[in-house]
């Protein structure tokens, strides 16, 4: 593995520099050079008033609640979002993974409302949960699922905002936890089988730890993903109603493209950065260390 | 190796930064372009976007060919209007002539300099008076051309109404208590709703309140921008009780109502009144068959006499103030502002259903039912603005939102109006 490593290491460095180099102009630069100096200005867009203000962003945070409703309102959805995600995914890409007649085709289908635009997909689900669900409630009688205004409380949006995520991202999570099962070594199944593990206990004992990597980067994806949501939520219910479902992304956007606060608005993406990134590192540093060596 | 993954996982994390990096750049750097090589001054123009893309190539052309010695650009900016305006306006890389909404962003940018003196165009004189506050900066001076009027109603289906038997528009809340009652009796649904979307909130709260203030608009405005002011004005009840009636009125779940649903169920017949704007016709005239909808004003007030229909200007034209060519861009503003150009800018953008009509006197354009209602109200001069365009810039977005607190069911009528008062608090630029 080390010789190896040698050998190949420039070819390695060749493979990882345009990207590195594409990464760094569109998001490092900006983000050392614009987002976090402007944090500590004062800067307001349309008057082009710009002064330095220190860490008062910052304090202003602290006691800012229409920002931290958000942040927890991203929390929120975030747990669910995650968690049914990620098992829905693994589910899928369990029985896919048996033998089963055109599983190319099914797991394709998954995976379409992954390439779908987020706007698109919240056009669909709007007109599902407005007209459709609406409508089928008065054809068959049933009073209770007519009754049910999708988008008229906080939980219901919330809802809403929860089912579309899930369903949208389930596809790439299920393709990823399927090329993980498939890396699984076919004689351990075996083994197991012969041992009489098999059933529940052949996922839990065997497929489960063995897919670690998998699970590491999922989680990864689906809580990055959590915190910087932002275009199925604003494309569903745009905040509403009554700003319950707006995300800290969406604050962001608005503290800077709607009330023109570019200072106090980077202010926040820092402060929703250092967020992720704990939270990222936090997870990274428990699930690895339940990754098994092959 | 643990090194290695904190940096993977850092600059992971950082890809949730770049969402507010983006103010240095975008916006086209053409407010400097000099004369192109054929001799033709080059001048720059943005505008939002919308469904008049058709409609701006054509203008573009038609200016184009009319002046040999300009050539005019004409770009509808895909995205948001307002990060770009914001972007642009930070690097300082406005066209040369562009739009803004009335009122608040006209003055924001006259007062920062970046806006050309417009009092001595020959616009001046031809849109009508009210118009032309839009346009004016905070010393009173001209700083934009109002380039059309929009107007906020209760846009009705005249054949519905007469169905059940209604044979005046009602002019207060009680008779419209009476037609909504009268609809229901004939097995017609009184109200449609667009209600998901809080900018229709924002539009029906203000055409609500501005009832009452219309005496003191400019009065209104200060005490809010002074952060002394409040919504607890004198007729806030009336306007929650209208409100109440528009929720007691409407259809089942219409908080699940957006505004694409809300036009088709006026344009299909499917609801007799929607509290609207001008811009839903578009949709009317698509349908077959084409109802007929007239419109009359919110009977928001017991006094009929307050009752006027919500006119306004929607769009201004103004000129860099740091252009190159400022004849050449005045030219452009009077080519836009000719009721007589044929096949000008104004006969484009006026010919669809649904486009707004010029704000002044103009007889070409899109006919229907609702604007021949439209020009009863301006010709008797029984208009109000929208106080919304005049609030601190922003603070129109969270109205909407707060409002929609209302018609949701979350939030009383006192927590809605203090509410209202704080958040003002923070749109206030000192």
């Amino acid at each position: 593995m080390a010789i190896l490593y040698k050998k190949y290491k420039k070819y390695y460095y060749m493979f990882i520099i345009p990207a590195l180099l594409l990464y760094a102009l569109a998001l490092l630069v900006p983000m050392f050079l614009g987002t976090i100096p402007y944090s500590f200005e004062n800067w307001n867009l349309m008057s082009g008033s710009r002064s330095f203000a220190g860490i008062n962003n910052y304090i202003k945070l602290l006691s800012d609640k229409d920002f931290w409703h958000a942040f927890l309102f991203n929390i929120s959805i975030g747990i669910w979002t995650i968690v049914g995600s990620n098992v829905l995914g693994f589910i899928i890409a369990y029985f896919l993974n048996k033998k089963i007649r055109a599983r190319g085709v099914i797991r394709a289908l998954f995976f379409i409302p992954n390439i779908i635009s987020a706007v698109l997909v919240a056009f669909i689900w709007t007109f599902i949960f407005a007209q459709i669900l609406p409508n089928l409630a008065e054809i068959m009688g049933w009073d209770w699922l007519g009754n049910i205004s999708w988008f008229g409380s906080p939980g219901t949006a919330s809802f809403t905002i929860i089912l579309v995520s899930i369903w949208q991202q389930i596809g790439f999570l299920m393709i990823i936890y399927t090329a993980g099962l498939q890396t699984v070594p076919e004689e351990l199944i075996e083994a197991g089988k012969m041992d009489g593990c098999t059933g529940f206990r052949l996922v839990r004992y065997i497929q489960l730890p063995l897919l670690m990597p998998t699970i590491t980067i999922n989680l990864f994806v689906s809580i990055s993903g959590a915190f910087k949501a932002f275009d199925v939520p604003n494309a569903m219910t745009a905040g509403g109603p009554y700003g319950s479902t707006m995300t800290a992304a969406m604050d962001i956007y608005q503290e800077a493209f709607v009330r023109y606060n570019l200072g106090y608005g980077a202010a926040k993406s820092v402060v929703l950065f250092a967020a992720v990134a704990a939270v990222t590192l936090i997870q990274l540093h428990f699930t690895r260390k339940r990754e098994v060596e092959l | 190796m643990k090194k290695k993954r904190l940096l993977a996982a850092g600059l992971a994390a950082m890809m949730t930064l770049s969402l507010a990096a983006c103010g240095s750049s975008g916006g086209d750097s053409d407010a400097d372009s000099g004369s192109g090589s054929n001799g033709k001054v080059k001048l720059s123009m943005s505008v939002w976007n919308g469904n008049w893309a058709e409609d701006l190539q054509a203008f573009e052309d038609d200016f184009n060919s009319k002046n040999e010695d300009i050539e005019l650009d004409v770009t509808m900016q895909t995205g948001d209007y307002s990060d770009w305006l914001g972007a642009s306006t930070a690097s300082n890389d406005l066209p040369d002539i562009y739009l803004l909404t009335p009122y608040a962003q006209v003055q924001s940018f006259a007062s920062a300099g970046r806006i050309m003196d417009l009092s001595d165009e020959p616009f001046v004189d031809k849109v009508y008076p009210q118009a032309l506050d839009a346009g004016k900066g905070a010393d009173g001076t001209v700083y934009a051309y109002p380039a059309n009027y929009e107007y906020l109603g209760v846009f009705y289906n005249k054949t519905l109404f007469e169905q059940a038997g209604i044979e005046s528009v009602p002019t207060t809340p009680d008779e419209f208590v009476d037609a909504c009652e009268k609809l229901q009796a004939a097995g017609i649904q009184p109200l449609g709703s667009t209600f998901k979307e809080s900018w229709t909130l924002k539009h029906l709260f203000s055409a609500l309140l501005t009832p009452f203030v219309q005496d003191d608009i400019p009065g209104f405005i200060d005490s809010l921008n002074s952060g002394k002011g409040t919504f607890d004005v004198d007729g806030i009840d009336q306007v929650f009780d209208f409100l109440d009636i528009v929720k007691e009125y409407n259809v089942n779940n219409m908080m699940d109502q957006d505004s694409t649903a809300g036009y088709n169920a006026l344009a299909n017949g499917e609801v007799a009144m929607l509290l609207t704007g001008e811009f839903s016709l578009a949709t009317v005239a698509a349908a077959d068959p084409v109802q007929e909808i007239g419109v009359f004003a919110m009977p928001v007030s017991s006094d009929p006499s307050q009752n006027k229909l919500s006119v306004d200007v929607g769009i201004c034209y103004v000129i860099n103030a740091e252009t190159k060519h400022p004849e050449e861009c005045k030219r452009v503003l009077e080519y836009m502002s000719n009721p007589d150009e044929e096949g000008g800018y104004m006969q484009l953008v006026s010919s669809d259903p649904g486009d707004a009509m010029p704000a002044m006197p103009f007889d070409g354009g899109a006919e229907s039912p609702a604007r021949t209602d439209y020009e009863t109200y301006v010709d008797a001069g029984n208009t109000i603005p929208w106080v919304y365009q005049q609030y601190a810039a922003g603070f129109d977005v969270e109205s909407g939102d707060i409002v929609q607190g209302y018609m949701s069911g979350a939030a009383d009528r006192d927590t809605i109006i203090s509410e209202l008062n704080e958040a003002y608090q923070n749109y206030i630029t000192e």
